[in-house]
C-alpha cells in the first residue's frame, strides 16, 4: 500500500468518482455517436467559466461550473442549429463551435489576466489542463455524489438508452420518446464533462469520456459489461494519473490521467483476446498455416486419385508450383510429424489418418464448388472455403443433395463418408 | 492606436498571413468533409513539435516541422488503422488518438521544461504579439522582418504552389471521390499530401494562434465561404476574404479590449460565421424567413383571388356544382388581411360597400389559378385514378407552384379538356372577353 | 355495424415530401386485415417511404394514417417493423437475444427490465425463425441472412396485429427466404396483417394475397389476381410520369426549405 497524504486522498476520491461516471456516460455517448460532440462541449465551457468569474468575482467551483454548464449547453445547441439544414456538416459545426468558443474563452481569460493577474493565475489557468491538487473534500464529495447519481440513472434507463442507441427508428415506432431520451443523455454528458473540468481541464475533458469507453469495447461485446468495464478503466486511469502527478508535481494531472487512459487503450488494443492486434495476428497466422496444410493433403490426395498406381513424388508436388522447394520440404516434414504422410519406398504415401483427413478436405471443397455452381441464391457470408466441416454451415438436406450430384459424377472422395458431420 | 502603426503592423502581417494560409488549406479540408481531421492533426502534432524543438533546441521551423509531420502522419494513419482495420468507430478512433497524443505533448512539454522555451499557455492559445516581435536572423535591405512573418510567408507560398500544382486533382477529389477514383487519381496519396500540408500550415501558424485556435482559422473561413458560394474558386477567394477580415477584426478588438489577439481572431471568425449563417443571401436564416413569408403571402393572395373568381363564376351561373366537401383555405387572420391589403394596393381587387371585387388584373390572376387547379384535378383523376372527392386538396396545394409552361404541357397531355372532373369549365389560358370590357 | 371487417391500415390522401419535393403523391388506399400484402414498384418509387410514413417515421406533407381504425399506438396495438438490414450498426455491443428482447420493450414500459416471460417470448420468436441456437451470438458475427432473421424475430416478439417489413427478402439466401416466407404464412394464419416491400416480381404471385403497385403514386391496389396484371405492371414500371416529376421539381423550386440541400459530394449518407 502506497502511503497517501490526506490531500492526495481527497483528490483520489474526486478523480476516481469522476472516472466512474465518465466511463458509463462515455460508453453511451460513444454508442449514440456523440463522442466528438462532447469534445466541442468541453471546449465550449471555457468562456462560461471566465464569464462566471467576471460576474461573481468568485473562484468557487459551483459558480464557475454553472457558467461552464451554460456555455457548454449553448455550444451543443449551436452545433445542432448550424448542422440542421444541410449546407454545414456536423463535423465542421463541431470544429467551429469548439475552436470559436475556446477562442472566446482565451480572449476573456486574457482580459481577466491583464486586469488582475494573481486572481486569474490561481483560478482560471487550472481549468485549461486541470488542476485537481487543490481539491477540497466537499468538492470531492460532490463529484462522488454526482457520480453515484449518474450510475443510478444509467442503471435505471439502460434498457431505454440501449434501444435508442441501437435503433432509434424502432424506438420511435414503439412509442419511446426518442428526443427526450436523447436530451437526457446529452444532459448526462454535459454534467459529466463539466464535472471533469477541474480535474482534467477543458482541453482534455472529453478524452476521459471517450478513451475508457473505446478501450472497454475492445474487450466485451455486450452493453452492460461494457458500461462496467469502461467505468473501471475510468477509475483506473484517474487513480494512476493522480498518483503519478502526486509523485511528479511538475507534471499536469489532466494530461497524465488521459495518458494513463491512452495507455490502457493501447494495452487493450494489443492484448484483448478477441479484437486485439496480437490475437488477430496469431489467429491469422494459424489460419494461414492450417490452410497450407490442407492444401498439401488435398493435393497429394488428388494426385493419387488421378493415378492410383504411380506414387506421388516430391518432384510432382513441386511441379505444381504452389510452394517453393524450401517451403514444400517444411510442409511435408510437418505433415510427417503429424502422422499424415510417410516416406514410402516409391515416394510420398498418405497414412490412414492422413487419407481420412485428406478425403474430408477434398469432399468439402468439392461440395462448396458444387454449391456455388448449383445454387442461384447463396448466402455469401456463410461460404468458408477453408471449412472442413460443412454440416454447421449448410442445412443437411442441401449437403446430401450436393453429395448425390458429386457421387453421380464419381467425384465424391472415397473414405470420406464416415466423417462426422 | 491604429492597426497600421509601427507596433501593430507586424502583428497584423503575421496574423493575416497565418489566417490566410490556414484558410487556404482548410478550404479543402471542409470541402472534403474532413474538417475534424484538421482538429485532430492540430492536436496530434504537439508531441512532434515538442520533440523536434527539444532536439534542436531552437525555434527554427525545420526540426519542429519534421517532428510535426511525423506526428501528423501518425495521427492520420493511426486513426485510419483503428477505424478501417480494427473496426473501431471512426469518431472514437479519432478522439482517442488525438487526445492521447495531445496529452503526451503537454506532458513532454513539462518534461523538457528546462530545455524548451515553450509554455503550455503559448501552445494552447498562441502569441501573435511575440511571433511578430521576434526578429528573423537576416535582413532584407537593412530591414529585419519578424521571424513569424518569414515562416508564414514561406508556408503560404508553399501552400499556394501545392494548390496550383494539384488544382485539378484537388477539385475532383473534393467534389466527387468516386469520380476521381475512376479517373485514376489516387485518393490515398493526395489525402496524405493534404495532411502533410495541413501539418506544415499548422506548425507554422500554431506559434501565432495556438494549437486549438488554429482549428478556427482552418475550417471556419471555408464554412463561411460555402454559405456564400458554390464554386471552388469562389469558396477559396471568399475564405481568404473572411480570413483577412477576421485577422484585422481580431487585432482591432484585442487592442480595444486589451486581450489575446489569437482569441479575438477566433471570436471574430466565429462572429462572421454567425453573421453569414443568419444573413447570407441564399442560405441565411433571415433571407429564408423572408422568402418563406413572401411565399405565404403569395399563397394567401392567390387563394383570395381564386375564391373571388369562383364566386363570380357562381353568380354568372356557369360554375356547375360547387365542390361538396373540403375545408376553406385556411390562413392566419394577419396573413389574410395582409394579402387583402396588398391586392388592393396593387389594384387587383377593389373594396366597395364592404365587399371585395376583382379588377381586370386580379381576375386574370384568379382565372389562371383556377385553371391550374382544375387542370391538375383532371391530371390526378386521369393518371392517378383518384376518386373525385379526393381531388380538391392536392390540387389546392400544388396550384401555387405550377408555372404557365408546365400548365400548358399538362393541358396538352390531357388533350385540352374543357371541364374538370366535377364538371366545371376550365378557363382558357388567354384573356376572356369579359376581362377586356372593364 | 355491418359486414366487411375494418381495414387493417387506412391511408388517406398521403403526400410525403423530402426537402419540400413530393416523393409520394396522394396515396389513398385501404389494406385489408389478415392478408399478406406486397408493395411493389421500381427503385425510387417511394416504397420504403410509404412504410416509414405509415409508421410515423416521416411526417407527411398531408393526409393521415389509421391502424385498425385508430391512430398509431405502441406495443401490442402498434406495428411490428422489420427495417432494412443496413439501417443499424451491426457492431453494436449486443447479442442476438438482446436484439430480439427489444421487441418486448414496448409492452414492458419504462424502467422495468425484461424478465423470464419476455425471455421466453424472445426465445419462441427465435425458434420460429430457426435461430434459437444462436441466441447468445454477438450480432457482428451473423451472416446477412441471419441478421435478417434476427430482425424478423424481433418483430415477432413485438406481437403486433400489423407488421411492416422493408425488403426482408433482399440479399438473403434461399434457405432464409423460405424460412421468412414460412413465418409470413404463420402470421397470416394467426390473423395478422403483413405488408412487405418486395422487389422480386417473380415471387409476388406466390407470396402475396394482395398487392400495392407503386411508382410515386399508387398505380393499382387489390387482390393479386385482379391487380397483378401486365397492364398494371407496365404502368408501374414503364417509366415515370414526366409531368409528375416536373411538378415535384416545381414545388421544390418554389419552396424555401430546399435550396440548402444538394447531394453530398461523395454520395455518402
Amino acid at each position: 500500500m502506497i502511503p497517501v497524504e490526506y490531500n492526495t486522498a481527497v483528490v483520489l476520491l474526486g478523480t476516481a468518482a469522476l472516472g466512474l461516471a465518465a466511463g458509463s456516460t462515455g460508453s453511451l455517448a460513444l454508442l449514440r455517436g456523440r463522442a466528438l460532440l462532447s469534445d466541442a462541449l468541453a471546449h465550449a465551457t471555457l468562456p462560461g467559466i471566465c464569464l462566471a468569474f467576471l460576474l461573481t468575482g468568485s473562484r468557487s467551483h459551483p459558480a464557475l461550473l454553472l457558467g461552464a454548464l451554460a456555455t457548454g449547453a449553448l455550444g451543443v445547441v449551436l452545433v445542432a442549429a448550424l448542422s440542421r439544414r444541410g449546407r454545414i456538416k456536423e463535423d465542421a459545426a463541431i470544429g467551429a463551435v469548439l475552436a470559436c468558443f475556446f477562442g472566446a474563452g482565451i480572449a476573456l481569460s486574457g482580459a481577466i489576466q491583464r486586469r488582475s493577474p494573481d486572481a486569474a493565475q490561481a483560478g482560471l489557468d487550472g481549468f485549461l489542463l486541470g488542476q485537481p491538487a487543490g481539491m477540497l473534500l466537499s468538492e470531492a464529495l460532490t463529484i462522488a455524489g454526482v457520480a453515484v447519481a449518474t450510475l443510478l440513472l444509467v442503471a435505471l434507463l439502460a434498457k431505454e438508452w440501449k434501444l435508442v442507441c441501437f435503433d432509434p427508428d424502432f424506438a420511435a415506432i414503439e412509442g419511446w420518446p426518442v428526443r427526450l431520451l436523447d436530451l437526457l443523455l446529452m444532459l448526462l454528458i454535459t454534467t459529466t464533462v463539466v464535472l471533469a473540468l477541474p480535474a482534467v481541464g477543458v482541453v482534455l475533458a472529453a478524452a476521459i469520456l471517450i478513451i475508457p469507453a473505446t478501450a472497454a469495447r475492445l474487450w466485451v461485446d455486450r452493453l452492460v459489461p461494457m458500461l462496467i468495464l469502461a467505468s473501471s478503466f475510468g477509475v483506473l486511469a484517474s487513480v494512476t494519473g493522480t498518483l503519478l502527478s502526486a509523485r511528479f508535481p511538475a507534471l499536469p494531472t489532466g494530461p497524465l490521467i488521459v495518458l494513463a487512459a491512452g495507455s490502457l487503450f493501447l494495452i487493450s488494443l494489443l492484448v484483448s483476446p478477441r479484437r486485439g492486434i496480437v490475437a488477430r495476428a496469431t489467429a491469422e497466422r494459424r489460419r494461414r498455416r492450417e490452410r497450407e496444410r490442407r492444401r498439401l493433403l488435398g493435393t497429394i490426395f488428388t494426385e493419387q486419385e488421378a493415378a492410383p498406381e504411380s506414387p506421388v513424388s516430391e518432384g510432382a508436388l513441386a511441379r505444381r508450383r504452389v510452394w517453393g522447394p524450401g517451403r514444400l520440404r517444411a510442409h511435408l516434414e510437418d505433415a510427417r510429424r503429424r502422422g499424415w504422410i510417410r516416406w514410402g519406398p516409391r515416394g510420398i504415401e498418405l497414412t490412414d489418418a492422413g487419407r481420412q483427413r485428406a478425403a474430408r478436405i477434398v469432399r468439402a471443397s468439392r461440395i462448396w464448388e458444387q454449391y456455388l455452381l448449383s445454387q442461384a441464391q447463396i448466402d455469401r457470408d456463410l461460404i468458408d472455403l477453408d471449412a472442413e466441416e460443412i454440416g454447421h454451415l449448410l442445412p443437411p438436406h442441401l449437403v446430401a443433395e450436393l453429395e448425390r450430384s458429386l457421387a453421380d459424377r464419381g467425384l465424391l472422395p472415397l473414405g470420406s463418408e464416415g466423417s462426422p458431420a | 492606436m491604429s492597426l497600421l502603426d509601427a507596433t501593430s503592423l507586424p502583428v497584423l502581417i503575421v496574423a493575416a498571413l497565418a489566417a490566410s494560409c490556414c484558410a487556404l488549406i482548410g478550404s479543402f479540408l471542409v470541402l472534403r468533409r474532413s474538417a475534424l481531421l484538421g482538429d485532430a492533426i492540430s492536436h496530434g502534432i504537439l508531441p512532434g513539435i515538442v520533440v523536434g524543438f527539444a532536439l534542436s533546441g531552437s525555434r527554427e521551423i525545420v526540426p519542429m516541422f519534421l517532428g510535426a509531420l511525423v506526428a501528423a502522419l501518425g495521427t492520420t494513419l493511426l486513426t485510419d488503422l483503428l477505424h478501417r482495420r480494427l473496426r473501431i468507430d471512426g469518431d472514437a478512433a479519432m478522439g482517442v488518438v488525438f487526445t492521447t497524443l495531445f496529452a503526451l505533448g503537454v506532458v513532454l512539454l513539462e518534461v523538457y521544461a528546462g530545455r524548451v522555451d515553450l509554455d503550455p499557455g503559448c501552445v494552447l492559445h498562441g502569441q501573435v504579439e511575440y511571433a511578430a516581435i521576434d526578429p528573423a536572423s537576416f535582413a532584407i535591405l537593412g530591414w529585419t522582418p519578424p521571424r513569424g512573418a518569414v515562416t508564414l510567408g514561406v508556408t503560404l507560398l508553399l501552400d499556394l504552389v501545392f494548390v496550383l500544382l494539384l488544382w485539378k486533382e484537388l477539385l475532383i477529389t473534393s467534389f466527387d471521390g468516386d469520380l476521381a477514383h475512376s479517373l485514376g487519381i489516387p485518393p490515398g496519396p493526395l489525402h496524405l499530401a493534404l495532411m502533410g500540408m495541413t501539418a506544415l500550415t499548422t506548425v507554422a501558424s500554431f506559434e501565432a494562434v495556438g494549437s486549438i485556435l488554429v482549428v478556427a482559422m482552418l475550417i471556419v473561413p471555408a464554412m463561411v465561404a460555402t454559405l456564400l458560394t458554390d464554386r471552388l474558386l469562389g469558396v477559396l477567394l471568399a475564405a481568404q476574404g473572411v480570413a483577412l477580415a477576421s485577422a484585422g477584426l481580431g487585432l482591432w478588438s484585442a487592442q480595444r479590449l486589451d486581450t489575446s489577439v489569437a482569441g479575438m481572431m477566433a471570436v471574430s471568425v466565429g462572429g462572421l460565421l454567425a453573421v453569414a449563417f443568419l444573413l447570407a443571401p441564399g442560405q441565411g436564416w433571415l433571407p429564408r424567413r423572408l422568402r418563406r413569408l413572401s411565399l405565404a403571402i403569395r399563397i394567401a393572395e392567390e387563394d383570395l383571388l381564386g375564391s373571388l373568381y369562383r364566386a363570380e363564376e357562381r353568380q354568372a351561373g356557369g360554375g356547375g356544382i360547387e365542390r361538396p366537401s373540403g375545408a376553406p383555405p385556411h390562413h392566419p387572420a394577419w396573413l389574410r388581411i395582409g394579402a387583402g391589403l396588398r391586392l388592393r394596393w396593387r389594384a387587383e381587387v377593389v373594396k366597395s360597400d364592404r365587399t371585395l371585387t376583382l379588377t381586370q388584373r386580379g381576375r386574370g390572376r384568379g382565372r389562371r389559378l383556377v385553371r391550374r387547379h382544375r387542370l391538375w384535378e383532371n391530371y390526378l383523376s386521369d393518371l392517378l385514378a383518384l376518386p373525385a372527392s379526393h381531388l380538391h386538396d392536392p390540387a389546392h396545394r400544388i396550384e401555387h407552384f405550377l408555372d404557365e409552361e408546365l400548365t400548358r404541357r399538362i393541358e396538352e397531355r390531357l388533350d385540352g379538356p374543357e371541364r374538370d372532373p366535377h364538371g366545371r369549365a376550365i378557363p382558357a389560358a388567354d384573356h376572356e372577353p369579359g376581362e377586356e370590357e372593364r | 355495424m355491418s359486414g366487411a371487417p375494418p381495414p387493417a391500415i387506412e391511408v388517406h390522401d398521403l403526400t410525403v415530401s423530402y426537402h419540400a419535393k413530393p416523393v409520394l403523391w396522394d396515396i389513398d388506399v385501404e389494406i385489408p386485415a389478415g392478408q399478406l400484402v406486397g408493395v411493389v414498384g421500381p427503385n425510387g418509387a417511394g416504397k420504403s417511404t410509404l412504410l416509414r410514413a405509415i409508421l410515423g417515421l416521416v411526417r407527411p406533407a398531408s393526409g393521415w394514417v389509421r391502424i385498425d381504425g385508430e391512430p398509431r399506438r405502441r406495443g401490442r396495438h402498434g406495428c411490428g417493423y422489420v427495417p432494412q438490414r443496413e439501417s443499424v450498426d451491426w457492431d453494436f455491443p449486443v447479442d442476438v437475444l438482446d436484439v430480439v428482447l427489444m421487441g418486448t420493450y414496448g409492452n414492458l414500459g419504462w424502467f422495468r427490465r425484461p424478465g423470464r416471460r419476455e425471455r421466453e417470448r424472445a426465445m419462441h420468436a427465435l425458434e420460429q425463425v430457426g435461430m434459437q441456437d444462436l441466441a447468445r451470438r454477438q450480432i457482428a458475427e451473423l451472416s446477412g441472412g441471419q441478421q435478417q432473421r434476427v430482425f424478423l424475430a424481433r418483430a415477432l416478439a413485438q406481437d403486433a396485429p400489423v407488421y411492416l417489413m422493408d425488403e426482408p427478402f433482399s440479399g438473403v439466401d434461399a434457405a432464409t427466404e423460405a424460412a421468412i416466407f414460412e413465418v409470413l404464412r404463420t402470421l397470416r394464419a394467426a390473423g395478422r396483417t403483413v405488408v412487405v416491400v418486395h422487389h422480386d416480381l417473380q415471387t409476388v404471385e406466390e407470396y402475396f394475397d394482395h398487392v400495392l403497385l407503386l411508382n410515386l403514386r399508387l398505380v393499382a391496389a387489390g387482390p393479386i389476381r385482379d391487380t397483378f396484371t401486365r397492364e398494371n405492371l407496365l404502368a408501374t414500371y414503364g417509366g415515370r410520369l414526366t409531368l409528375l416529376d416536373e411538378a415535384a421539381e416545381a414545388v421544390r423550386r418554389g419552396s424555401v426549405d430546399t435550396t440548402a440541400w444538394r447531394p453530398p459530394p461523395d454520395g455518402a449518407s
